[in-house]
């Protein structure tokens, strides 16, 4: 029967692919040679900075997973269900997340040499982890749609735009949740019911805020620098304000998973990303560099010339739950 | 020697009984026919013996093997029986030609080639169908579909071949001639055949033996002839051929003979059936009643058939309605007053139609 | 009874049996117990926070009722382009046809992108309107549960056009004509004759959209948040955000709970499924509708309504992809041919491509054996526990993909059969997903031919295999093919199951696509699936060339 030819050779195809594709054998650890990424700093950064780094140690080789810090998050907690987490580094955007890891011991402590040129406020003092990049919450603006003149200067002018206004959803972005930690610690919920009375939008995250903000839906949003300067660099009319309170830093941490089976490999990778040659590296990708001796990307403030507010780690992931269920009965429903 | 053995099989859907205890036995070279009403379970013991079903109770022999027992929990599967069958609305496949039809059962045997081609030819040429044998079924009309149908059940030789209403969606000259076809074909290869139909005239026309069924049981097992003449009870009765059903009272009983009494005090002896004395009914068939000018009943003539050798009255005695045949020599107008006399009667002690 | 003539139906029911236990059955199970699970103790504590917090019940009834609403409007919409497309003498409707399928190809989250970009308040028909009217808003809102409604129809009416579609093919003309010869004009007809036997296709691939709206998250997502309008699926992902992994399943509990009470609903209408056997042995000619009249204006309706809701979120899918950013100015300068460069230089897309092939023709050809496998067992040989295994094989389709990805780290992930980090783990995870679609396609083509045409074989002697292969398979045929696309295309751009299960170089193109839009790099993002839909459009054309027709659609 033809029907059966058909199914037939379509199994043998497909049977075939496997040997042409690497990928469906799981590459098994030589020693020394392997370490696993998960990060979600974008693909094609971490890309080309896994690259970099085997340039410089060719006998390793740094596998990298990237998604989301929702979804890497699902699947670390679907790892320790089934005997561990099976990555050797994480590098999130998500710093609260560490603190957690930290509390249920599973990171592996390590204070890289580079360590010492990184600020404090900026890395666990036990070495648990370090933050590897800065990201900035500021405000971004789309000049076809509000003046910049009329944009608002300050945090606290946010709201004021209403339905002009955009915002990601800290129930899905570690960056958001952060952001809203700040501004609970300092102010009280008072901030976002303002936003909620005047009609601010809530959305996914920092990147579909940008793009709605590029696509006119939005005069202003709350977003992270480094995608408004990608916006900027092609052409959208858009501008970063700092805002006057102090943007909101949310350091993106390297760690190590306590299970490693290649430490030596990931402890060479950590160090790459806070030596000087890898951050310099990060400040070609547009990144700000967490080192006071490297300088920031043209165009871009260095870290001492942007007004920070302080961030209340601890506070947020001990309180994350009651964080959450607030902002979702004042903004979400 | 019998071919097909069926001892009380019972099938029983969620709700439904569908056969119930049925026992019967098709011999060699037996075209043996199972008839009744739609609905009565004649497909359901047939597909019992086809394997197409699962027997709730009782035991199936085809030939000389074993081929369903609930007790020994045996139930061969189809494709293992060596049989062919013959469905009502044909199931020949459409995406298959005439030939690939036919030839598929030996195909599946892994006969070789030249084998099949031979065996395709007689196949094709027992049913007329050599000239069609490239087309594919919607190119075909019913009736060829139908000898399509019947080609392929009788390409392997089976032992028996079993037939459910094969000739109930063709036309009546093209049911007629089928039938002579199917009798001339079994005659030819002697091969056992197990029938169902509704039609009695069918089902009387070919069978050497018949089993008369209703309900999901079988009522009557005989020749044609036994049953037409001797039906068992007045389901059987009714259910063959034409039958009148006269209300009667039984007022004497003496040596197997009973003397009834009917149409206003005429008085008749019949056999004896046995039972209570009193109210009961006679049949006779249309033609077993003789019309004349004289005749110890009398009646009316209401209406009248021609129907070519025969002339079918229908009359009226003491109210009662009656069918009546009569050869053509002799023929009465409509409204004239006649009598008659019945020659054969068989007497009813129970209730009209009831199972039995 | 010896060995040889043992029924082979009950050897194949087990090993069907077995597959379903390790694809669908294992996993899920191995997620569902942990809903009643608190630090390791038995506990109702998250069903209690379901049923106790606002936000969760009302997420279910969001659920039910927007999934209700799609569903209705894809029976509606399916079943009228089904039948102007087969039983019709309307021009073009083989391209209409192919036209149709195609949005089914674009993610989810795709799709609703495409939308936004349309009809969103700055969406190019949105401007286009204002630009008419004056006014300074369009007067729709597409971020709303009305806008979701719209863009689940356009997304999933493809799956009851399909099923009706196969069902018509395959409907006996005679039927139609006797209600002809009867006197009863063409609507009558097909109110009184053609929609009652094409009714349980059209359930089914009703039930199929409604379960498939239900466990839809890309575009509840992205058009919900803004109205705060939220559905069972993006509680889910919440919950995983917490992250609350008890909460988590037990929601996706009751996404399977809604889906199940209408899955057996859909059963209890389609009992006494004999009535709808429409292949019959008796083989007739297919006939077609003369339109007359109405051709020209039922063409030209249905060609506006095609290139709206297919060709339209296709171009301006392409058109972002040809645009140096989102939202630029629509003049010459801002277009550019960078990010298609881009994307065919990136080696990840290129392997992503391929392992998305592999793994989509794979899941389709399994998925498509056993969905038949598993419809035999139930429609035809109606073997005892087939009805159950039926079910169970189609439950899946009820789970968020994310909960399913979790069972299968839960179950694959730990020796002795650890396929976690290899392309394996996402193959099985697809086998589950997409099995579902296979037992409902093939259990409609299946029903559809009288039982007589298999026992006819078996009379003939024909063995198991053998009448798969030489009866049911080719009469099957054209609703297998059908199926398997249905698998193949979803398959080839599935994102949320491999965004949790790939590894180094086992990348998807869902996972490329998103990684690349998370990133911002949006247009980069929408060049690769413009290159997906392409490799589709061609890959179809292609089909059809070679199977004159037979394949493809
Ligand atoms: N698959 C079935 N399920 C339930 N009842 C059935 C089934 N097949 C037949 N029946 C019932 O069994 C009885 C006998 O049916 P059947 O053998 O087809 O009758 P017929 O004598 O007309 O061929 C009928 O009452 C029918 O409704
Ligand atoms: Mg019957």
């Amino acid at each position: 029967m033809k029907f059966s030819k058909a199914l037939l050779s379509s199994l043998a195809v497909t049977a075939l692919i496997p040997f042409f594709n690497p990928g469906l054998v799981s590459a098994q650890a030589k020693p020394g040679g392997r370490t696993l990424l998960y990060t979600s700093v974008p693909q094609e950064l971490a890309t080309r900075f896994g690259d970099a780094f085997m340039k410089t140690r060719p006998e390793i080789k740094v596998e990298i997973y990237r998604a989301g810090s929702t979804e890497i998050g699902t699947k670390l907690a679907a790892e320790r269900e089934v005997g561990g987490i099976r990555a050797d580094l994480l590098w999130l955007a998500d710093a609260p997340v560490y603190y957690e890891l930290k509390a249920k011991g599973e990171l592996l402590a390590y204070i890289s040499p580079e360590a010492k040129h990184i600020p404090a406020d900026l890395k666990d003092p036990n070495g648990y982890f370090t933050a590897g990049r800065l990201i900035n919450m500021i405000i971004a603006v789309n000049q076809e749609v509000v003046p910049l003149k009329d944009a608002p200067k300050a945090w606290k002018d946010f709201p004021d735009l209403g339905k002009k206004a955009v915002m990601g959803n800290p129930l899905y972005s570690g960056s958001n949740f952060v952001t809203v930690a700040v501004f609970v610690k300092q102010d009280g919920w008072g901030w976002f019911e303002r936003a909620r009375a005047k009609g601010v939008a809530i959305v996914r995250g920092n990147s579909e805020a940008a793009s709605a903000l590029a696509g006119k839906e939005f005069g202003i949003a709350m977003t992270l620098d480094y995608i408004v300067s990608g916006l900027i660099k092609k052409g959208a009319p858009l501008a970063i304000v700092w805002p006057a309170e102090g943007a909101i830093s949310v350091p993106s941490p390297i760690a190590i998973i306590k299970g490693t089976k290649n430490p030596d490999a990931s402890k060479a990778f950590v160090d790459y990303v806070l030596s000087k040659e890898g951050q310099q590296f990060l400040v070609t990708q547009e990144v700000i560099p967490v080192r006071g001796d490297v300088n920031p990307p043209k165009g871009q403030p260095s870290a001492s010339q942007i007004k920070f507010l302080p961030i209340p780690y601890e506070w947020a992931a001990e309180n994350a739950a009651a964080i959450r269920e607030r902002f979702e009965k004042i903004m979400l429903q | 020697m019998e071919k097909i053995r069926v001892l009380s099989l019972t099938k029983r859907y969620r709700n439904v009984l569908a056969v119930e205890s049925a026992t019967l036995s098709v011999g060699d070279k037996e075209f043996f026919s199972l008839l009744g009403p739609s609905g009565c379970g004649k497909s359901t013991l047939l597909r019992c013996v086809a394997g197409l079903e699962e027997p709730t109770q009782g035991e199936i022999y085809i030939g000389e093997s074993l081929v369903n027992s609930t007790a020994e929990r045996i139930n061969v599967p189809t494709e293992f029986r060596p049989i062919g069958m013959v469905f009502q609305n044909y199931a020949v496949w459409p995406h298959m030609t005439v030939e690939e039809n036919v030839a598929y059962p030996l195909k599946v045997k892994k006969l070789p080639k030249e084998i099949i081609r031979r065996k395709l030819e007689e196949a094709l040429q027992a049913v007329g169908l050599q000239h069609l044998a490239q087309r594919y079924p919607s190119q075909l009309s019913g009736g060829e579909q139908q000898r399509v149908s019947l080609a392929r059940a009788l390409i392997k030789e089976p032992e028996v071949l079993l037939l459910d209403e094969p000739l109930s969606n063709l036309d009546a000259k093209l049911r007629e001639q089928m039938r002579f076809e199917l009798k001339d074909l079994q005659r030819r290869t002697g091969i056992p055949i197990l029938y169902v139909t509704h039609d009695q005239t069918e089902a009387l026309a070919m069978s050497d033996r018949l089993a008369v069924m209703n309900a999901g049981r079988i009522i009557q097992i005989g020749t044609p002839a036994e049953i037409y003449t001797r039906p068992v009870n007045q389901f059987v009765a009714d259910f063959i051929g034409l039958m009148n059903f006269v209300p009667c009272r039984v007022i004497e009983r003496s040596g197997g003979a009973a003397t009834v009494e009917l149409l206003g005090g005429h008085r008749l002896t019949v056999a004896d059936p046995g039972g209570r004395d009193g109210e009961a009914a006679l049949a006779a068939r249309p033609e077993d009643i003789a019309l004349g000018r004289t005749g110890p009943i009398r009646c009316r003539v209401a209406a009248k058939n021609y129907l070519g050798n025969l002339i079918d009255y229908k009359v009226v005695a003491s109210g009662q309605v009656l069918r009546v045949q009569t050869p053509n020599t002799e023929v009465f107008r409509e409204g004239e007053d006649l009598g008659l006399s019945i020659q054969r009667a068989i007497l009813f002690a129970s209730d009209r139609r009831s199972r039995g | 009874m010896t060995a040889s003539k043992l029924d082979r139906r009950y050897l194949l029911m087990a090993a069907t049996g077995l597959f379903v236990l390790l694809v669908v059955v294992y996993p899920l199970w191995q997620v569902f117990f942990r809903s009643f699970l608190d630090a390791g103790a038995f506990s109702l504590k998250s069903y209690h926070k379901v049923f106790s917090n606002p936000t969760y019940y009302r997420a279910i009834l969001n659920s039910v009722w927007v999934s209700l609403a799609t569903a209705a409007s894809c029976m509606v919409v399916g079943t009228l382009l089904a039948f102007l497309a087969v039983r019709t003498d309307l021009p073009y409707k083989k391209a209409l046809r192919s036209l149709i399928v195609l949005p089914y190809a674009l993610p989810s989250f795709f799709a609703a992108i495409a939308w936004i970009q349309l009809l969103g308040p700055q969406g190019y028909l949105a401007r286009f309107f204002m630009q008419l009217s004056g006014r300074e808003a369009a007067p729709w809102n597409i971020y709303s549960a009305a806008g979701i409604v719209f863009v689940l129809t356009v997304h999933y009416f493809v799956l009851v056009f399909i099923t009706v579609a196969g069902a018509l093919e395959r409907m006996d003309a005679s039927l139609e004509e006797a209600a002809r010869a009867s006197g009863a004009g063409t609507f009558r007809i097909m109110r009184e004759i053609t929609l009652p036997l094409v009714l349980p296709a059209i359930l089914a691939g009703g039930l199929l959209a409604f379960i498939g709206s239900l466990a839809n998250f890309g575009i509840p997502a992205l058009l919900g948040m803004r109205a705060r309008f939220f559905v069972l699926t993006t509680s889910v992902y919440y919950a995983l955000a917490i992250p609350d992994f008890a909460l988590a399943t037990a929601l996706s509990s009751m996404l399977v709970a809604v889906a199940l009470v209408f899955m057996c609903l859909q059963l209890g209408i389609q009992r006494g499924e004999g009535r709808y056997t429409v292949i019959s042995g008796k083989s007739v000619r297919p006939s077609e509708l003369k339109l007359r009249s109405t051709r020209v204006p039922l063409f030209l309706g249905a060609t506006v309504f095609v290139v709206f809701i297919s060709i339209i979120p296709i171009l301006s899918m392409a058109l972002t992809a040809l645009l140096t950013y989102w939202g630029a100015p629509l003049k010459q300068a801002s277009f550019t041919l960078d990010h298609f460069a881009y994307i065919l230089k990136l080696e990840a897309a290129r392997r992503a491509v391929l392992n998305s092939l592999f793994l989509a023709a794979l899941a389709a050809t399994i998925t498509t054996v056993a969905g038949v496998l598993i419809s035999y067992m139930h429609v035809k040989a109606k073997l005892k526990g087939s009805r159950a295994l039926d079910f169970l094989a189609t439950i899946p389709y009820a789970v968020p993909h994310t909960v399913i990805a979790i069972a299968m780290i839960l179950a694959w992930a730990r020796p002795p059969a650890s396929l976690y980090g290899t392309l394996w783990i996402i193959l099985v995870a697809y086998l589950a997903v997409y099995l579902p679609f296979a037992v409902r396609t093939t259990h409609s083509t299946l029903q559809q031919v009288h039982d007589s045409l298999e026992e006819a074989a078996r009379v003939s002697g024909a063995k198991l295999l053998a009448r798969l292969r030489d009866i049911l398979l080719p009469l099957a045929r054209p609703g297998m093919i059908a199926g398997w696309i249905l698998v193949f295309m979803p398959a080839l751009r599935e994102l949320t199951v491999s965004i949790l299960l790939y590894a180094h170089r086992t990348e998807t193109i869902g996972v490329t696509v998103y990684n690349l839009q998370d990133a911002g790099y949006r247009e980069v993002a929408a060049a690769l699936a413009s290159i997906v839909m392409g490799l589709l459009i061609v890959g179809n054309f292609v089909i059809r060339r070679l199977t004159g027709g037979a394949a493809g659609f």
